[in-house]
């Protein structure tokens, strides 16, 4: 079982604070967190920082009690955003080395499942042949979150998975990922722009804006209309839609440029 | 009649895989194949012309061929036919690596002035017998070299890590590098006497003829020791070209690696341009062949580089003899003018949009 607990973390870039004193959790195996906040609140610095790629005060108190073996790592996998590359490798040589990772230079028939099945599973494995410098950016996306699923994390931390993807795509991502995290008790945490995918997908929600923690919680209580007021800067309305589900609807900034 | 449609079904997945894996194979044993060709072509080539089936003897069944035959081949020109081979493979492993870990296709030894470097350290022992290090006549050229080297690759290195820098800006650097140190290496041209001048001019130009089974075991063992390192980080090398924060995040210590790669590559740039001079281009177009043939992971990657760097330069020596009858071209001269048009044409028919 998988507990994460953020305790007063923070983090600079050269002299500058980007994140300070964020305390949330815990959480646990099963649980969905979305990060939301406004452009360069802090979002992918608070991923990095919680999977040490960027070390700062406070602790990241992280449990996890590993029951599978050959296991390479420590259960933590994040996907940075989005970025293209122009590299000669196909989509299964891409995912494939995300698996190899730490291992040998033998090619398994085990290993070869698991990435088929990897690949399968996000829907890409007509893809797999295709150089990835010829994707397009969604698929960029997909191969990205491949190479994290491959590593069979127990916590992934998704940073704007779906900021390239078409809406069908975005939703069929979203609940996959949900049902991973309830089916094999995995820790998932995403930052994300849509606050009706938050409000839709989301058990948890922490915003973040100007580097620090401004609310956090389960979604329901946190995504309120005084929060868009005051951390998204929108006129805005949170209303039941015909389905019963609480949505968003922004009517216009509040500071409009005409 | 049943319709079939096998032809049309396209494999995915790890059957594909398998496929791309057999053919990779097949492709490394044709390079090698080729390269074999082209050392017998060096070693029959020459002022005296040996028929190949003679040199596949000599090299074989020495027994078979007269003393004469056994002499120029096996004592004479198997050893700069040698030179070639290693020096050729290291460059391209060297630039292959800066290309993979600068994660930029213009990155190679020659076009970051780590070979300049090397030549400006070569040239103040054989201008003004100056040596960074109190080391034996014998090896304070390739001494001078590779210190020179080393330190071009650090600047260069140290400058790469800065908050800000970018691809662009270390090809830029690496330019600024290149004429610095031609600027220096100009310099040392112009105060040095009309004897060192000469030893300084020839040993730019490169060339093999020089080229002993001492130097051949220096330059094999620098391969030998450096491969296997490369060898066991073929998955996180083959990652680096993912981007920093990716590599990042499957656990690879990107600013380690990366400084750790650049050492073994200034060790392999300025260990061979230290006893040949310097030899643009292989050490760019090797890795570019390599890469259109069989793609990038290294584990294909790294020998395919090999090969097409010690083939390139094993051809160039054949050109070098044949160019102009009766006279060996300096190998350096031909590289630079076989390997450019040669790298053009790749690079306007990479319908694969690798870089």
């Amino acid at each position: 079982m998988v507990v994460l607990t953020l305790d007063q973390i923070g983090a600079r870039l050269g002299k500058k604070t980007v994140l300070s004193n964020i305390s949330a959790g815990p959480f646990r195996g099963g649980d969905v967190i979305a990060v939301v906040g406004p452009n360069a609140a802090g979002k992918s610095t608070l991923f990095k920082r919680i999977c040490g790629l960027v070390n700062g005060q406070g602790h990241v108190d992280y449990q996890y009690h590993d029951t599978s073996p050959g296991s390479s790592h420590d259960g933590m996998c994040y996907v940075p955003q989005n970025t293209m590359v122009s590299v000669a490798l196909s989509v299964y040589e891409a995912v494939l080395l995300a698996k190899k990772q730490g291992g040998d230079w033998h090619v398994s028939q085990q290993d070869m499942e698991t990435v088929d099945q990897t690949l399968n599973l996000l829907g890409i494995l007509d893809l797999s042949n295709r150089p990835v410098g010829e994707l397009s950016g969604g698929q960029m996306q997909l191969v990205s979150i491949a190479q994290a699923l491959v590593r069979d994390p127990r916590v992934l931390l998704l940073d704007e998975p779906t900021s390239a993807l078409d809406l069908s795509r975005s939703h069929q991502i979203l609940a996959l990922m949900r049902s991973l995290a309830k089916k094999h008790d995995m820790l998932i945490m995403m930052a994300l722009h849509d606050l009706n995918d938050v409000l839709r997908y989301a058990d948890h929600t922490l915003v973040i804006a100007n580097g620090a923690l401004v609310a956090g919680g389960a979604t329901q209580d946190v995504i309120t209309e005084a929060l868009l007021h005051d951390v998204y800067q929108v006129r805005a309305r949170l209303e039941p839609c015909s389905a019963g589900q609480t949505r968003v609807i922004v009517d216009g900034a509040l500071n409009e440029y005409v | 009649m049943k319709l079939r449609h096998i032809k049309n079904q396209e494999l995915i997945g790890g059957q594909h895989y398998r496929h791309v894996v057999r053919r990779r194979l097949f492709l490394l044993a044709g390079l090698g194949t080729a390269l074999f060709v082209s050392i017998c072509f060096d070693l029959s080539l020459g002022p005296a012309s040996i028929p190949l089936v003679d040199v596949v003897r000599a090299l074989f069944l020495p027994g078979t061929v007269t003393d004469q035959v056994s002499v120029v081949v096996r004592d004479i020109r198997l050893p700069v036919a040698a030179m070639a081979v290693v020096v050729g493979a290291a460059l391209a492993i060297a630039g292959a690596q800066m290309q993979t870990i600068l994660n930029n296709p213009l990155a190679s030894p020659f076009t970051l002035g780590i070979s300049a470097a090397a030549g400006f350290g070569a040239s103040l022992v054989l201008a003004f017998g100056i040596t960074v290090l109190p080391v034996a006549a014998a090896i304070m050229v390739p001494v001078n070299a590779f210190i020179m080297a080393m330190l071009a690759a650090l600047v260069i290195h140290m400058l790469s890590m800065r908050r800000g820098a970018n691809t662009q800006t270390i090809v830029l650097l690496g330019i600024a590098m290149v004429f610095s140190f031609n600027a220096l290496l100009a310099l040392v041209q112009f105060l040095a006497s009309s004897e060192g001048l000469a030893a300084v001019v020839f040993w730019t130009m490169g060339s093999l003829t020089k080229a002993t089974w001492p130097k051949f075991f220096v330059v094999s063992a620098i391969l030998v020791i450096v491969l296997p390192v490369f060898i066991r980080r073929a998955w996180a090398m083959t990652a680096m070209r993912m981007g920093d924060d990716k590599a990042a995040s499957f656990g690879i210590r990107v600013g380690r690696l990366r400084l750790e790669t650049m050492l073994l590559v200034s060790l392999l740039a300025a260990i061979p341009v230290s006893f040949v001079g310097t030899i643009g281009f292989v050490g760019l177009v090797g890795p570019h062949i390599a890469r259109l043939m069989i793609g990038e992971d290294q584990r294909f990657f790294l020998p395919a580089s090999a090969l097409a760097g010690a083939l390139l330069l094993s051809a160039s020596s054949v050109a070098s003899k044949t160019l102009i009858s009766g006279a060996i071209l300096p190998i350096g001269i031909v590289t630079s003018l076989v390997g450019i048009p040669f790298f053009v044409s790749l690079v306007l028919t990479n319908s694969k949009k690798l870089w």
